[in-house]
């Protein structure tokens, strides 16, 4: 490959500064070479030591036994162990305590109840209406305590019966609730009645 | 005669829509779980909308076994299936608490299920077990079991046999049946009617517009119900082992004659008083606009 500025490369190498190592590196690095050549020479001269022949028999008895030689695996039985692995796996997943043991879908049909979604879906009375329209438009007797005490006892039943309705929802049928929704409407008649009276 | 048809024909489509609208497509889920339970553990159940069973589990088995089936009810199947997804249920081991979670949970933005949705949740305890329970809209069941039962509930009615660990109970909108309860019993309910019988122990009963009717029998301790707006019946049997103390503001007092009250009044409140002897147990009932009786 040509260098295209040699000339600039040259010119810049140079000028590139000259350094020299301090006096005193060379006998230190002298030092050194000769102290490991002096280790080197005691430890050719160390004496040779044998071990006694029943050290082996004691080391042979304290080893765990040997393992009979492993045959490696073709890739199938490799595959074949890693799927029973995986099986195994989640079977104990599956089975362990505090996991979904089941979970099952199953659609059927059911006929509604028509007498017990009639009494649930019943519209509410006129009436009502008409006591919630007098005390907001300021009648006089809205002001009493005892007919405010009726109304927001009222107020009370009519909620808990919008709550009963939402979750009865369209298509609820369930005859215990809807015996408590009729419940409700009975004390909210009653109540009714009373305030009624009041007018 | 074509009008005729025409007619018939309406009549028929009629039929058959109002037949359609009558049948439901019910989509069910069921999910089992065992979890696993030691000595010391207790059971929190939080649910809506569900019909919830606990009763115990033969003797030496140390595990919770959870039965939801969970449902959506819509007439049209696909509208079902879609509600379904709404239903969750959760179960998780906090500390010695063991949770049990039947909820509707719905991601923000998504419309409220037009299905009908219901929840029938049956568990398995050890008979020793503490059991929690909060439901709303449903019912609930739990019997033969001697850990303490701590209950509460909106629209659930509450059916109880055999419990010896003593029961509270917090109940709006759901009656009370209680049968042979053992240990403390305390009730606060509102808008609930009460049915205790076979009380073998203290019992504390607060309820406002509801009926109550107890039993006091050999084996009850002390009685207490104080009641708002509701009627209280106190059955003593022929041979009443308890003092009894009665008072009724702005209500009527009805006692058997053939037991020696005295009775007495000032004001607007009515009093009668049953003594059988120092050291007996005391039967107490205060009502505010509702009627006392004693049989």
């Amino acid at each position: 490959m040509n260098e295209l500025n040699k000339n600039t490369l040259v010119a810049a190498i140079s000028r590139l500064p000259v350094y020299e190592p301090p006096g005193q590196m060379w006998g230190s690095l002298d030092a050194a070479l000769e102290a490991n050549s002096r280790l080197a020479e005691i430890v050719r001269q160390l004496p040779t030591q044998q071990p006694p022949a029943d050290i082996w028999q004691h080391i042979q008895e304290k080893l765990p036994p040997a393992r009979p030689r492993t045959r490696r695996l073709s890739m199938w039985s490799r595959y074949a162990v890693a799927a029973m692995i995986a099986f195994l796996f989640g079977a104990w997943w599956l089975l362990r305590p505090g996991t979904v043991a089941q979970e099952q879908v199953v659609i059927t049909q059911e006929k509604m109840d028509s007498e017990v979604t009639a009494a649930i879906q019943e519209n509410d009375d006129v009436a009502f209406e008409q006591v919630q329209h007098l005390c907001s438009t300021g009648a006089p007797v809205c002001t009493q305590p005892e007919f405010l005490t009726l109304k927001s006892e009222l107020d009370e039943l009519t909620a808990a019966k919008e709550e009963l309705h939402t979750a009865l929802g369209q298509y609820g049928d369930d005859p215990q609730l809807a015996a408590q929704l009729v419940q409700i409407e009975l004390a909210r008649t009653q109540l009714l009645q009373e305030m009624i009276q009041m007018i | 005669m074509m009008k005729k048809i025409t007619f018939l024909f309406v009549l028929l489509l009629l039929a058959g829509g109002l037949a359609a609208q009558a049948t439901l497509q019910v989509v069910t889920k069921t999910v089992q779980k065992t979890l696993a339970w030691k000595a010391g553990y207790s059971v929190e159940i939080i649910c809506e909308k569900a019909e919830v069973e606990v009763e115990p589990l033969p003797a030496g088995n140390n595990k919770v076994l959870v039965k939801a089936e969970m449902s959506a009810r819509h007439p049209q199947l696909d509208s079902a299936k879609y509600d379904l997804e709404a239903w969750k249920f959760v179960t998780s081991t906090v500390g010695k608490k063991i949770y049990i979670r039947a909820y509707v949970g719905l991601p923000a933005g998504r419309a409220l299920p037009n299905s009908n949705l219901k929840a029938k949740i049956t568990l398995q305890v050890p008979m020793s077990c503490p059991v929690t329970l909060t439901n709303k809209f449903g019912k609930a069941r739990l019997e033969h079991l001697a850990g303490a039962i701590r209950l509460s509930g909106e629209f659930c009615a509450f059916t109880l046999l055999d419990l010896q660990g003593g029961v509270n109970i917090s109940s709006q909108y759901g009656n009370v049946d209680g049968r042979q309860l053992a240990g403390k019993v305390d009730l606060q309910t509102k808008r609930s009617a009460i049915s205790l019988t076979g009380i073998r122990g203290d019992c504390n009963v607060h309820s406002e517009y509801g009926t109550v009717a107890v039993e006091a029998g050999s084996q009850t301790g002390n009685l207490y119900i104080q009641s708002n707006k509701g009627d209280v019946t106190v059955e003593t049997g022929s041979l009443p082992r308890h003092n009894v103390y009665l008072q009724a503001t702005y209500g009527e007092l009805k006692v058997p004659s053939s037991q020696h009250f005295e009775s007495g009044s000032s004001g607007n409140t009515r009093q009668a008083t049953l003594h059988q002897g120092a050291g007996r147990p005391q039967v107490t009932v205060e009502t505010t606009f509702g009627k006392i009786t004693v049989q």
